[in-house]
């Protein structure tokens, strides 16, 4: 019958294994001994029911089948050797005795499934970068703009000294072309857009996900970059936290920032409450020592809670409420009021961001429905003037009549489902978005008045044909209405289009071996013509403003990107390692291009128009590498190669015939670095120490700058930049409640900062680029109950 | 000024939170102690095996293993052993020593005692796991997901 073992037959009662309590109709009651000692906490497998048990202390077990007949007995022990028997199971009580044999060479491996795999593996379809809270930490970011910088492909930038605008540029495209999202919601508007990125304190995001190139067809197809997600804390245990920071920019400015953060969950994890709230104070900085702003100041109060209910266990109800209230200001002569200096940008903002989420899963988790409502509305006071150096009594009536106001409000609501085969999803969803925004300075009969309703609607499958196939079919249908009067001195213009668009998406990846990941993928996006974030920023340029204005028929943006990528991860013992090569093409029909017009405005400001431009190309690689050889251990390294051209020869500048200037054209894009880059690595030795080196690379640029009264550009050739930052942290618990962790370091170390600011009331103030701030050294702390 | 009262707030709202009345807790003890009390007393056993990046054990060590009833119920029926599922030493039943196999193998090397313990068809063993034995050492039943203080109190009655 059997090999090498000994079998013995002996009668038994049952017990069941599992918890719920089942009518047995049939019991084995066994004993399992080696050399005649109970072997304790041995496993026996039923093959044909699948049920399995454990043998006591005294080498006891039993198992409870349904049907008589004949069975196939795995047993297996630690530190002996695996034995399979067949028994026949004939009466109502049987009884056996397995001997096993003791494994010496170590052939045979407990028989348990698979250990967990810690490999961080990208295992969607399409690449998504996560930076985690870690990461943001890591680079002493203090809100979303700091911390972005990080992962491949994407580049932020400060692109106003009087007013600090940042922008995140993905792949090389504006920031126009990115999608902010708030948990997926596209509630950044593009008011919130200008300043938002510096406004979201890090201390609520729990991960970023930038998703590159492709517009994704789920979220909208003004993500022809593509988008960055910001998932905010979704808590678990009961923890509070409150931190400070004080950083000194130069040994001349200082930034002082405190924060707090409380999260309770109820014990039976169904209610759920986390508050946060921050608050920083910045010093203007004047890198040139000529009296004006190179970083503005920022005085901003953040606060907010996120709450949770599950009223059964497969649905979720979520609340999110968040106020901002910030005071920026740059220019000269801070303390005295705006009409009386030379130049200031003085913005109050006060936004108030709420939302409501409902998820619900089906009873076998195969259908998932989502509604949401999200709402955004800023109310901002504005100062953009001066006096710009003259003191003539019309400047000072035009330096006084520069206060505006700007009310916006963005509403987004939808509804998700999702469906999971076996193997396949499908997920679709409606969604509304509706805009207002309404911006006046009446000083300069500057006028904005825009509302932008969309309605969406999409739908995106995930076929899985085989275990190595996994491809995306998507598609979103937009109906898209602009209204919007738009107006600067005695220009006007009015846009009116009603336009429905389909952007389709098309991802297939391919996981050529275990290790080997291939992804390639198509994807159209689209924008209509309506005032984005950059149009709603007013320059200081030669001593007047720089308005921007759509021009009159302005066409509709289309373009088509492709994606394709090698991914190759390998975890080998202790040893992590991950490594990307991505290529990207991405081309663009009729792009939005500002074209200066010169000082075209009767009071002598420079006007820029959005025009159609004639198509762009931007295309070029991304390669990342991760590489952790043990827990203790991690480094990153990213470079990307990018060239962006159009396709005719762009107009940058147009001539009013001024003797010694002309029309100045750029046949690829400004503010595009052909490479660019990061490095980071982090030495973990223990829970109570570490210390992270992180570095952005920016190479050369060209960097248009305005030169003359007329608005005449100048291109010129920017250095590269070598930005790295190094934190030393240590941490200790005093107790299960309480611990401390405190930091110290300094960021931009090498002090990589543009040395060619323009000077002085006339200066162009657009003329920034590079690394956001100098030099500066930070120490922090942070106190509580964090984990 | 606002600055000053802001920070008293927070202070006053959050530190003085998160103060548990202390109370009994529950005596964790070794399996090797168990193997030996076994021989002179027959209690049921629970065996709770933990990680230390698991929140949900973190959660259930701050709510279910501290409440009262779920103490007493457990002081007096229960031997209580508490495992991490990572630990690098040998632990002997009876004869036979189980070791952990994954250690210069995975960043998070399970022990072989969880692994055997602590899986389920084509699952790997995720931390929180609790096992209840009864007097004679037999498993009677697993828990493989949080447990609140109510949902614990149930399982171990």
């Amino acid at each position: 019958m059997l090999r090498k073992l000994e079998l013995c037959i002996v009668m038994a009662f049952v017990m069941p294994i599992i918890s719920l309590a089942q009518s047995p109709s049939l019991t084995i009651k066994g004993k399992v001994l080696s050399d005649k000692d109970p072997v304790v906490l041995a496993t026996v497998v039923v093959k044909e029911t699948h049920t399995r048990a454990f043998t006591n202390i005294d080498g006891e077990f039993s198992i409870t089948l349904d049907e008589k007949g004949e069975y196939t007995l795995y047993i297996s022990a630690s530190g002996y050797r695996n034995s399979t028997q067949t028994i026949d199971v004939s009466q109502e009580e049987n009884s056996f005795e397995f001997t096993l044999v003791k494994d010496a060479l170590g052939l045979d491996q407990v028989v348990v499934s698979a250990t967990r795999n810690r490999v961080e593996r990208k295992k969607a379809p399409v690449v998504i970068s996560s930076i985690r809270t870690r990461l943001l930490n890591a680079t002493q970011s203090t809100t979303l703009a700091d911390g972005l910088g990080y992962a491949p492909g994407v580049r932020v930038e400060n692109n106003c000294q009087n007013c600090g605008f940042t922008q995140v540029r993905l792949n090389g495209l504006q920031g126009a072309y990115t999608q902010v999202l708030l948990n997926s919601r596209p509630v950044f508007t593009s008011l919130l857009g200008v300043y938002g990125l510096a406004q979201i304190p890090v201390n609520t995001i729990e991960r970023i996900e930038v998703v590159r190139s492709g517009g994704s067809a789920l979220y909208g197809s003004n993500a022809i970059a593509g988008t960055v997600n910001v998932i905010t804390k979704d808590p678990v245990l009961n923890t509070w936290e409150i931190g400070s920071t004080i950083s000194s920019i130069k040994g001349d400015a200082l930034d002082r920032n405190l924060n707090f953060n409380s999260s309770i969950v109820a014990d039976d994890l169904q209610t759920g409450v986390t508050f946060y709230g921050s608050y920083r104070n910045r010093d203007a900085y004047d890198a040139n020592d000529d009296g004006f702003t190179e970083i503005v100041e920022i005085d901003n109060t953040t606060v907010g809670a996120k709450a949770f209910l599950k009223p059964h266990e497969r649905s979720r109800i979520s609340l999110n409420l968040n106020a901002i209230k910030e005071y920026r200001r740059g220019g000269d002569r801070l303390d005295l009021a705006p009409q009386f200096t030379d130049i200031t940008e003085e913005l109050q903002h006060d936004t108030f961001i709420g939302g409501a989420d409902y998820e619900w899963e089906s009873t076998d988790y195969s259908h998932k429905l989502q509604a949401y409502t999200s709402t955004s509305y800023t109310n901002r006071d504005s100062y953009y003037g001066g006096l710009g150096g003259s003191r003539t009594r019309q400047d000072s009536l035009i330096a006084n009549n520069a206060f505006g106001t700007t009310k916006d409000l963005a509403w987004v609501t939808g509804v998700q489902h999702t469906k999971s085969f076996t193997r396949d999803v499908i997920t679709s969803g409606l969604e509304y978005v509706t805009t207002n925004t309404e911006d006046e300075i009446p000083g300069y009969n500057r006028s904005i008045d825009q509302q932008v309703n969309t309605i969406g609607f999409y739908s995106q499958y995930e076929w899985k044909p085989t275990e190595k196939v996994t491809a995306l079919l998507g598609a979103r249908l937009d109906h898209v209405n602009v209204d919007g009067k738009y107006s600067v001195g005695t220009v006007l213009r009015e846009v009116s289009i009603d336009q429905t668009a389909i952007s389709p998406r098309l991802t297939m990846s391919y996981d050529l071996t275990k290790q080997i990941k291939l992804r390639a993928g198509y994807a159209r996006g689209f924008r209509a013509p309506q005032a984005f974030n950059e149009d709603l920023h007013i320059s200081s340029v030669g001593g007047e403003q720089l308005f921007v204005i759509l021009s009159e028929d302005l066409k509709t943006e289309y373009s088509n990107a492709f994606t394709s990528s090698f991914n190759y991860s390998l975890s080998k013992n202790l040893l992590q390692l991950d490594f990307l090569v991505e290529g990207f093409y991405t081309t663009i029909q009729d792009p939005f291009t500002q074209v200066s017009t010169g000082a075209t405005l009767n009071n002598g400001s420079i006007l820029e128009e959005v025009r159609n431009g004639s198509g762009a190309t931007v295309f070029g690689s991304n390669i990342e590498i991760g590489v952790s050889p043990s827990s203790d251990w991690r480094f990153q390294i990213g470079a990307t190669y990018q060239e962006s051209r159009y396709d005719d020869e762009q107009l940058l500048f147009e001539s009013d015939g001024t003797l010694g200037e002309s029309d100045i054209f750029i046949d690829e894009f400004v503010r595009n670095p052909n490479w660019y880059g990061f490095l980071n690595a982090t030495w973990l030795p223990s829970e109570k120490f570490n210390v992270d080196l992180t570095s952005t690379y920016t190479g050369r640029m060209n960097v248009p700058r305005v030169i003359s009264d007329s608005g005449f550009l100048q291109i010129n050739r920017s250095n590269p930049f070598f930005d790295m930052n190094l934190k030393v942290e240590t941490h200790f618990d005093y107790s299960d409640d309480f611990m401390i962790t405190i930091s110290g370091g300094v960021r931009n170390m090498f002090d990589s900062f543009q040395d060619d600011f323009d000077t002085g009331a006339t200066r162009d103030s657009d003329y920034v680029y590079g690394p956001m701030a100098p030099r500066t050294v930070f120490l922090g702390i942070k106190i509580g109950k964090m984990h | 000024m606002k600055l000053y009262t802001t920070l008293v707030f927070v202070i006053v709202a959050f530190v003085v939170l998160p103060i548990n009345a202390q109370g009994n807790s529950i005596e964790w003890t070794t399996i090797e102690n168990v193997e030996d009390s076994l021989s002179r007393k027959r209690k049921k056993t629970i065996l709770y095996f933990y990680t230390d990046w698991c929140v949900y054990c973190k959660k259930m060590e701050q709510s279910a293993f501290k409440d009262q009833q779920v103490i007493e119920k457990l002081k007096k029926d229960y031997y209580t052993i508490k495992l991490n599922a990572e630990t690098a030493d040998t632990i002997q039943i009876g004869n036979d020593q189980f070791i952990n196999k994954n250690l210069k193998k995975t960043r998070n090397p399970t022990h072989e005692l969880a692994e055997l313990l602590g899986s389920r068809k084509d699952k790997p063993f995720v931390a929180p796991v609790i096992v209840l034995f009864d007097e004679q050492f037999n498993v009677i039943k697993r828990s493989f997901e949080y447990l609140s203080p109510k949902e614990l109190y149930q399982w171990i009655q």
